[in-house]
């Protein structure tokens, strides 16, 4: 017994460090100025650097927003953004960005089309790729640009099944996107 | 002490004896050892993978005359040991690689680079010397624990991030170690001997021999690129040179051949350079595609895809010149292929951006007409209705 009461304040500590917190209803992130409707049931990762939610685990499905500066930095090729450029064109760097990830295979654009989140005009691409697992995904990744932002809100999951299982929950959840600042 | 430090160098003499005693498979008493077929398993099985990842470029013809100048190499009693094969990775980087088995990979960026069949039997004698010399198991003998440096050097590699870090997942660990890093100085130093001795038997120019990577260099240099592969790096270049031009002047290189077949290698290798330059535009590395676009353009100059390609670098790159540039390159495209979808496309929304919506309008629904199933139909019809909306 005595055991268990040592052990147990063990628990709690690691219970307080989880990565991961639940989330569900109207979710307003000040910090990067927008706001969005995150789906009952699902778990935030705990980092304020971007928004992370899955509800199955971020392998099954995952919903990521970020923000990033305009002078983004792609990991895969050299290409910038500039706030001239045309939805479609910054559309056109991103897919150049992720068919140059080597762990991106077999990368194929499903659709890629207009996006508009309240005044702000992006792009809505639907593609397809296996990871180095070899396991099939399908990914939405939407995008636009700001003066200042690059804001991209993705969903990821496995192209059996999964995919289809929560692309209501990402439809909600775009739709209820809104930039706040 | 004394004795200890003696024995520390015995036990270090023994191991260096044992991680060079391994004779060139044309050696009489060549035999395959136990160590040597497990990374030979290793090699098919991380070569399984890449074959199957999307990243192999699909030419057989060029694929095939690669073949042909390495086959040329060698003797045939090589083959019966080695089944030497030569391989093509579409990327756009600076590269080649052998795996222990003979299977070499080289990129379509260095194939691109080449100027003639003696610089690219360099890089091939080279990489097949690594084979036939047994380096892989040399290297891997000399490491204690070869299985925790695996683990250690793909996770070490993992975390660089970018290019390499996700290239590692890809090509397994031998694979990514004969990309990155290459062997010891001794061992690449062997391979640049003997690749140049292969060579010069051939017939070919071994003068050709540092061309290919003095002109690699020069590239590199004046566009300011750093890669992450061996032959992209200027350590490595810098050491190929030195050992091909010390090995011109010891050797009387006047009494070998002075084939090169620079027309021939062009000639085989032209639909490369283009694709290659594709490529290097995804990349965002315009100076170089630009560079490659018109040297396939010297081989093929009526070809409207690369003027359309070439449209794209000075597109893509977004100078102050560069759009009356792109425009004039999408127009002759065009004016060689009427049916050029891509380059209404872009012309279209080169005059969208630029305001000017009739022949904005004009170009995208000649587009829509050439390629009615286009994954971006929506977002052009978007732009005409917005063209239609201002008038």
């Amino acid at each position: 017994m005595r055991r268990i009461l040592m052990i147990l304040p063990l628990f709690f500590i690691i219970g307080c460090m989880t990565p991961w917190s639940q989330v569900g209803g109207p979710y307003h992130d000040t910090q990067y100025g927008y706001a969005v409707d995150l789906p009952l049931g699902w778990s935030k990762l705990n980092t304020d650097k971007y928004l992370f939610i899955t509800r199955d685990g971020g392998m099954l499905q995952n919903i990521f927003i970020e923000r990033m500066g305009t002078d983004v930095v792609f990991s895969h090729t050299k290409k910038k953004l500039n706030k001239s450029m045309l939805p479609m064109e910054v559309a056109e760097v991103i897919i150049d960005n992720i068919s140059s990830d080597k762990t991106v295979l077999n990368f194929q654009v499903l659709e890629n089309n207009p996006l508009i989140l309240g005044a702000d005009h992006g792009f809505k691409i639907l593609f397809t790729y296996n990871n180095a697992d070899d396991l099939k995904f399908k990914s939405i990744y939407c995008g636009f640009l700001t003066d200042e932002w690059f804001y991209t809100i993705r969903y990821t999951a496995p192209e059996r099944h999964y995919f289809r299982k929560d692309i209501d929950e990402f439809e909600r959840v775009l739709g209820s996107f809104k930039r706040t600042s | 002490m004394k004795t200890i430090s003696f024995c520390l160098i015995f036990l270090l003499l023994l191991t260096a004896c044992a991680a060079t005693d391994l004779k060139p498979v044309t050696d009489e008493t060549f035999a395959f050892r136990e160590d040597e077929k497990r990374l030979w398993l290793r090699s098919q099985e991380e070569q399984a993978f890449l074959n199957q990842s999307g990243l192999l470029y699909d030419d057989p013809q060029v694929e095939a005359y690669l073949n042909q100048i390495a086959t040329q190499l060698q003797p045939p009693e090589v083959y019966r040991h080695i089944p030497i094969k030569v391989r093509i990775l579409r990327d756009a980087y600076l590269n080649a690689f052998a795996y222990p088995n003979g299977v070499i990979y080289v990129h379509t960026g260095i194939i691109a680079r080449a100027e003639n069949e003696a610089q690219m039997a360099t890089l091939l004698a080279h990489e097949m010397t690594h084979c036939t010399h047994r380096h892989a198991a040399k290297n891997f003998r000399a490491v204690k624990n070869n299985t925790a440096f695996l683990a250690a050097f793909q996770t070490t590699v993992g975390g660089i991030g970018g290019g390499i870090g996700s290239l590692a997942n890809v090509l397994g660990s031998l694979g990514t170690i004969a990309a990155t890093t290459g062997y010891s100085r001794e061992l690449e130093t062997e391979a640049d001997m003997v690749g140049f001795r292969l060579i010069a038997n051939a017939g070919y120019d071994p003068r050709e021999a540092p061309k290919l990577f003095v002109h690699l260099k020069e590239e590199l240099s004046e566009e300011n690129i750093k890669e992450p592969y061996f032959f992209g790096s200027h350590p490595q270049l810098d050491a190929r040179i030195a050992n091909y031009e010390a090995l011109i002047d010891n050797d009387r290189f006047e009494t070998f051949g002075d084939t090169k077949n620079a027309a021939i290698f062009q000639e085989k290798i032209k639909r490369v350079i283009l694709d290659n330059a594709v490529l290097d535009i995804k990349l965002g590395r315009f100076e170089h595609a630009q560079r490659g676009i018109e040297k396939y353009l010297a081989l093929v100059p009526e070809d409207a895809a690369a003027y359309f390609y070439l449209g794209e670098a000075f597109n893509q790159r977004g100078g102050d010149e560069d759009i009356q540039h792109s425009i004039r390159n999408y127009e002759k495209s065009i004016a060689l292929d009427p049916a050029s979808a891509q380059a209404y496309r872009k012309l279209g929304l080169a005059y969208y951006k630029n305001g000017e919506n009739f022949q904005a309008s004009k170009y995208l629904r000649k587009y829509l007409t050439y390629s009615p199933q286009a994954a971006d139909r929506k977002f052009i019809e978007y732009y005409l209705e917005q063209i239609d909306t201002s008038k």
